[in-house]
């Protein structure tokens, strides 16, 4: 299964990319999606989206639009056919 | 003690300028800009004023950290009655005006009456003066700030004007200053007009406000400075992305208005996301307000060689998404003639997107058009057309779109076509996606606003803590905070973009250092609550009822069709009764007596 992740703003400019692919045998974590992202990206897109093994305060990890804070957290399951979106922290109004 | 201590009375018909001091009484209790204004306007206005007559007044406050070195203290505020909503007017504004104010020694300029022909305040080292107002009247903006600039012979005095739509009274003109910023809410332009008062230029050398303890004061700044370097949003997302970081997110959310709120998600959010205004070159550089290390100000260079401020995220959303427009080029340029005419861009973009649903549905009918673009969602030709229309006052539809939304639907027999609450369109959040924002909407003194109460922080960007956006018990106790602590924001002079790094404690220190005050965070909290309250009250003596606390019929009655949000619609029935509750007042909204007393209202 593909699973595509989408970034937004500066992680935009860290990874270089605006999206990655990343390749499963089926469903797995947001903690397994965020290593595999890694592999694929930067080593140091895990420091940009956690902290320790929590989520860096602000930085939105979407699953079809729902934040995962509000799911299973790091444990949210997720598969190809979701719209997978990380965000670092944003603001304004 | 950071106040100059000074006001200055205009009595327009007379032309009589008047020093006053400043109450310090009654700066203790309402801080100053937002707080004390209010307080002023409502000792000497009657709440069922015309708006637009000489009996209403227009007060230009600052905040007792307003051109302080506290960081994003440039602000001021525009208080007056609205000939929008009816209710009261506080439109907010940045650049350099308000801390050029202080440089001249005023704190707060009142405007009363009304001239007999057009004129401008200038305020020099000679002192303030009325001018007449002939040579710049008609102009845009951008050309009166450049003709008044090169009259008083100062290139860095700071003008605030209105455009061609504050002299034509649209019902939706705000007050410019610093040629691209806005005090654009609530029509404050128009009153600024129905005065015959077209500008106010300050020309004065720096006179930074002497604080209380400055030892104390340097050192709560010092710990601004380094909690604004800290935090990822004022210090990374912000400054490189400006507010426009937010249209992705807010679109994956599924809660970002498209075609007059039909929709939540827009197609072509990538083509006129923040990303893409840096990703095709548009951004040439970031831009900061007086004092501000944030900077998420956007100079802006499109391919056709047009300049100008913007598109921030408000104002590309209301001329982008809410009218179906994906062209980034249009929207930006929607955006600069909104500014040079003085108009507010929520409001016109949100009055296109009613009037495209009121063509597309067969409300309107063809012949208003008159030699006007179809009024369809998407076309960027119909926005620059019915932008300049409005802004001008020209055309039966363009007579019509100055006067709003609500106005524009409902002379077509359908009010509940129009965004808005209590007559001013609503921003950029579907609230059937993020309940807390929906009953800070409904429950604003001012109308259809974001700011005053940014539940999106919490329930969306996760800030300062993560809510679930559906949540509802917690809503009313979230929606009060915010509220009474955006009021103290608004009252000291700051940016509320502060608030993403700094918290109660550390305005409280600010404020106490700069004032010389000795508040604890609870009594700040509730200078706060004291200025919602008095706000409440004028509203209810303007004649405004639990009635106007509500939101478009669509928001309640009709369930998302698409995105995380399928299915919802707002609660505001299961929010409103804790709310009032809450707030001390009663089941109609009503403070109660007891509360009155408490805040010293009574």
């Amino acid at each position: 299964m593909i699973i595509r992740v989408h970034f937004y703003a500066m992680l935009r400019m860290t990874t270089g990319v605006s999206s990655v692919e990343v390749e499963t045998d089926g469903p797995i974590t947001m903690r397994q999606l965020i290593d595999l992202a890694c592999q694929k990206t930067r080593p140091q897109l895990k420091g940009d989206l956690l902290e320790g093994p929590q989520i860096k305060k602000g930085t939105l990890l979407l699953v079809d639009g729902r934040n995962v804070l509000f799911l299973d957290g790091l444990d949210t399951m997720v598969q190809g056919d979701q719209v997978i979106a990380f965000f670092p922290p944003g603001g304004g109004g | 003690m950071s106040y100059t201590g000074k006001m200055l009375r205009v009595d327009l018909t007379t032309g009589t300028l008047t020093t006053e001091a400043l109450p310090m009484d009654l700066a203790r209790q309402y801080l100053g800009g937002r707080g004390l204004a209010t307080k002023l306007f409502c000792d000497e206005v009657d709440p069922t004023v015309d708006a637009l007559s000489p009996d209403n007044k227009l007060i230009m406050a600052t905040g007792p950290l307003t051109g302080t070195s506290a960081p994003t203290g440039g602000r001021y505020m525009v208080v007056t009655k609205s000939p929008l909503t009816g209710a009261i007017a506080s439109s907010n504004s940045g650049g350099f005006f308000g801390s050029k104010l202080k440089d001249a020694g005023f704190d707060i300029i009142i405007f009363e009456g009304k001239a007999s022909k057009p004129v401008y305040l200038k305020i020099s080292k000679e002192g303030p003066n009325l001018v007449d107002a002939a040579v710049v009247w008609g102009q845009d903006v951008y050309e009166t700030t450049r003709l008044l600039l090169d009259e008083v012979g100062d290139k860095n005095a700071k003008v605030a004007c209105i455009g061609p739509a504050g002299e034509h009274l649209s019902l939706i003109a705000s007050v410019m200053n610093d040629k691209a910023r806005a005090a654009g809410r609530s029509g404050v332009g128009a009153v600024m007009g129905s005065k015959n008062l077209k500008a106010v230029i300050v020309s004065a050398d720096r006179n930074k406000p002497v604080v209380a303890d400055e030892e104390a004061f340097k050192a709560v700044v010092k710990v601004c400075q380094a909690k604004i370097k800290e935090d990822a949003v004022t210090s990374q997302g912000l400054p490189t992305y400006g507010t426009k970081v937010l249209d992705n997110i807010i679109n994956s959310s599924g809660m970002y208005p498209t075609n007059n709120f039909q929709l939540c998600m827009f197609k072509d959010v990538g083509e006129v996301s923040g990303e893409a205004l840096v990703e095709k070159g548009y951004l040439k550089k970031r831009k900061a307000c007086f004092g501000c290390p944030i900077g998420c100000g956007r100079d802006v260079e499109l391919p056709n060689g047009k300049k100008g401020e913007g598109p921030e995220y408000e104002s590309g959303w209301s001329l982008g998404a809410a009218c179906g427009v994906s062209d980034l080029i249009a929207i930006s340029e929607a955006n600069f003639m909104c500014n040079e005419l003085g108009l507010d861009t929520i409001s016109a973009g949100v009055t296109i997107a009613a009037a495209m649903e009121l063509y597309e549905k067969g409300f309107l009918p063809k012949e208003d058009l008159e030699k006007g673009p179809e009024l369809r969602f998407g076309s960027s030709e119909a926005l620059g057309y019915y932008i300049k229309a409005m802004g001008t006052n020209q055309g039966i539809l363009g007579k019509k779109m100055a006067q709003g939304a609500y106005r524009l639907a409902d002379s077509y027999g359908h009010p509940e076509l129009a965004m808005c609450v209590k007559k001013q369109e609503l921003p950029a959040y579907d609230p059937r996606g993020v309940q807390g924002q929906g009953l800070a909407y409904a429950t604003q003194n001012r109308g259809g606003c974001h700011v005053r109460g940014y539940l999106i922080a919490p329930e969306i960007l996760a800030h300062p803590q993560a809510i679930d956006p559906q949540e509802l018990e917690s809503k009313p106790t979230w929606v009060k905070a915010f509220q009474d602590l955006t009021a103290v924001i608004d009252s000291c002079g700051l940016c509320l973009f502060s608030s993403f790094a700094l918290g109660a404690e550390v305005y409280n220190d600010l404020i106490n250092a700069a004032t010389g005050s000795t508040n604890s965070v609870d009594d700040l909290m509730t200078i706060g609550d004291r200025i919602w309250n008095l706000e409440k009250l004028f509203n209810i003596k303007a004649g405004l009822t639990a009635a106007d606390d509500t939101l478009p019929k669509r928001l309640l009655e009709e369930p998302l069709t698409e995105g995380p949000n399928k299915g919802q619609v707002h609660h505001l029935d299961q929010l409103l009764p804790p709310y009032y509750k809450l707030r001390g007042w009663d089941t109609k909204g009503i403070p109660t007596q007891e509360k009155l007393l408490a805040l010293g209202l009574g």
